[in-house]
């Protein structure tokens, strides 16, 4: 059972981090413990959907990769209302906010292998359930460490074409790193496509099993990062879609 | 106005005010009963053939006209006629009739002189942008009189009254244009179309023409997935990844993959901590 699940997309825009929320919610639901890492470091984001208080965000991923505290200590409980009823619990860890923070690391970098052994730590410490990793777009030595951790990878990719030359090149370095499962998501598919000539045609391209196609509704446009969406509209097709995608990841 | 106001009119203002509610009245009606719900109908067909007769036929119906045609204007400039009907003629052409359209194309543009196309009354309503309402084109036969192309080859058929309307996708661009010829009475005696009920087919069309432009967008797009072409350059992407996968980097990882992958994870001990809560 895959415990470490980065998610992640060549280019930006693909809505990675709603779908890392997502399926993190997803998976919670059933009452397990989901941490989440976003190491989307340059333009974080993913803290917003889950309505933490930025004001209350005392330490971030940030401040343990300068050494100055323990990775578990920059987890906060982000659990929504749902998924405590559910049994479930959210760890978040987020990246600072701090415009200064932020020009840190990219000024200075930072150590990618400490941040991936924090990442291992969280697991153990936190006695998650499973732990989603929010990767920065593109490929760099943090993404490719990324897969290199973990158990499964979710490549997301519109139907675009900028996306799909970079996402076959992700695809094969994540084989050449023997990710014991890898997946793609096509994610803003227009409504007036049909879903299953995406799905097929994807697939084929990439010889890879695409875990779902989810269509660009209105309430996905109007939600936007106001919230998350399966939990907002637990009934919708696409909240459903969803589960079944989580459930398919980490079965 | 005061009951002294109303008292002051003369009867026969008073009845003519009285028409004029009648009709503001029926015109609402008409709008909320009969022209929204067909709006509503016509945005969830999935069928051209059936769209463009469902358009049509209301269109009719509204103004009980006696014939009816509906062109689609192309990229070239040409407006197509897609269905004619004609009641007394009991004529259905085009649509999802198996009869072929008599009806010439018509050119919006004088293909001769390259101006303005003013002779046939559905050109006219496209290049303008705007309702023709002819009550008479008895008065306007000749060679350079105006005509109704889709009627005119209908032997025997006389064309007298007509309104045109375009039918508008945007502020600027017409996507074709909706004739309607020879309103009838009751009595079945032809007439002049209304203006009151040219606003009421107005309204139709200004509905059908966004079902039209909704119904075009999504086969565009349906025609686009048909047409997915997932490109991925295969010599471009094996020269992207050799050039990763030879670094040294590269290998070390793939060495610390394969590693970490047969060892379970029980470097670091479980800690007490479970994090801070979030206020």
């Amino acid at each position: 059972m895959p415990k470490i699940i980065s998610i992640h997309s060549f280019r930006g825009g693909t809505g990675k981090s709603n779908m890392t929320a997502n399926i993190a919610s997803s998976l919670a639901l059933h009452g397990k413990r989901v941490g989440i890492v976003d190491t989307d470091i340059q333009s974080p984001g993913i803290h917003v959907l889950f309505g933490m208080d930025e004001e209350n965000m005392t330490r971030a991923l940030n401040d343990y990769l300068w050494g100055e505290c323990l990775i578990e200590d920059t987890a906060y409980i982000v659990t929504p209302p749902p998924v405590k009823e559910a049994g479930g619990t959210i760890y978040l860890i987020p990246s600072s906010i701090k415009p200064g923070e932020i020009a840190r690391v990219l000024r200075e970098g930072y150590d990618v292998a400490r941040l991936i052994d924090g990442i291992r730590q969280l697991v153990d410490r936190l006695k998650l359930d499973y732990l989603l990793i929010d990767t920065h777009p593109g490929l760099n030595e943090e993404t490719l460490l990324s897969i290199t951790i973990s158990d499964a990878l979710v490549v997301i990719l519109r139907p675009d074409n900028q996306d799909y030359q970079g996402t076959a090149v992700t695809v094969e370095l994540a084989r050449q790193l023997e990710v014991p499962k890898m997946f793609l998501l096509v994610n803003k598919v227009p409504a007036a496509f049909d879903r299953e000539q995406v799905r097929e045609k994807v697939a084929k391209t990439y010889n890879a099993q695409v875990a779902g196609v989810i269509q660009l509704t209105d309430e996905v446009v109007r939600l936007a990062s106001g919230g998350v969406f399966c939990l907002l509209y637990p009934d919708h097709p696409v909240a459903k879609q969803i589960r079944g995608i989580a459930d398919l990841i980490v079965a | 106005m005061t009951d002294t106001g109303i008292q002051s009119l003369a009867d026969d203002e008073l009845a003519s005010l009285l028409r004029l509610l009648e009709s503001e009245q029926a015109r609402a009606h008409l709008l909320m009963n009969v022209v929204i719900p067909i709006g509503v109908a016509l945005a969830y067909e999935t069928e051209f053939d059936h769209l463009l007769e469902r358009i049509l036929i209301d269109a009719m119906n509204l103004c009980s006209a006696d014939g009816g045609a509906l062109y689609l204007r192309g990229d070239d400039d040409l407006l197509r006629p897609a269905i004619l009907r004609i009641e007394s003629l009991n004529l259905t052409c085009g649509g999802t009739s198996k009869t072929p359209l008599p009806a010439k194309i018509v050119p919006i543009l004088n293909p001769k002189t390259d101006s303005d196309n003013q002779r046939s009354v559905a050109a006219r309503a496209a290049l303008l942008g705007l309702v023709v309402n002819l009550h008479d084109m008895s008065a306007m036969t000749g060679p350079d009189g105006i005509v109704a192309e889709a009627f005119q080859q209908q032997t025997g058929y006389h064309v007298c009254s007509v309104l045109a309307l375009p039918l508008r996708a945007s502020s600027t661009r017409i996507i074709g244009v909706v004739e309607l010829v020879n309103a009838c009475r009751p009595n079945g005696e032809i007439s002049p179309f209304e203006p009151g009920m040219q606003q009421v087919v107005e309204s139709l069309c200004l509905l059908a023409s966004a079902a039209l432009e909704s119904y075009v967008r999504q086969q565009k797009l349906k025609d686009q997935v048909r047409d997915m072409r997932i490109q991925v350059d295969e010599a471009k992407k094996a020269k992207q990844v050799t050039a990763i996968v030879e670094t040294e980097y590269f290998k070390a990882l793939r060495d610390r993959a394969r590693k970490l992958r047969t060892e379970k994870s029980t470097d670091d001990p479980p800690a007490n901590s479970q994090g801070s809560e979030n206020a």
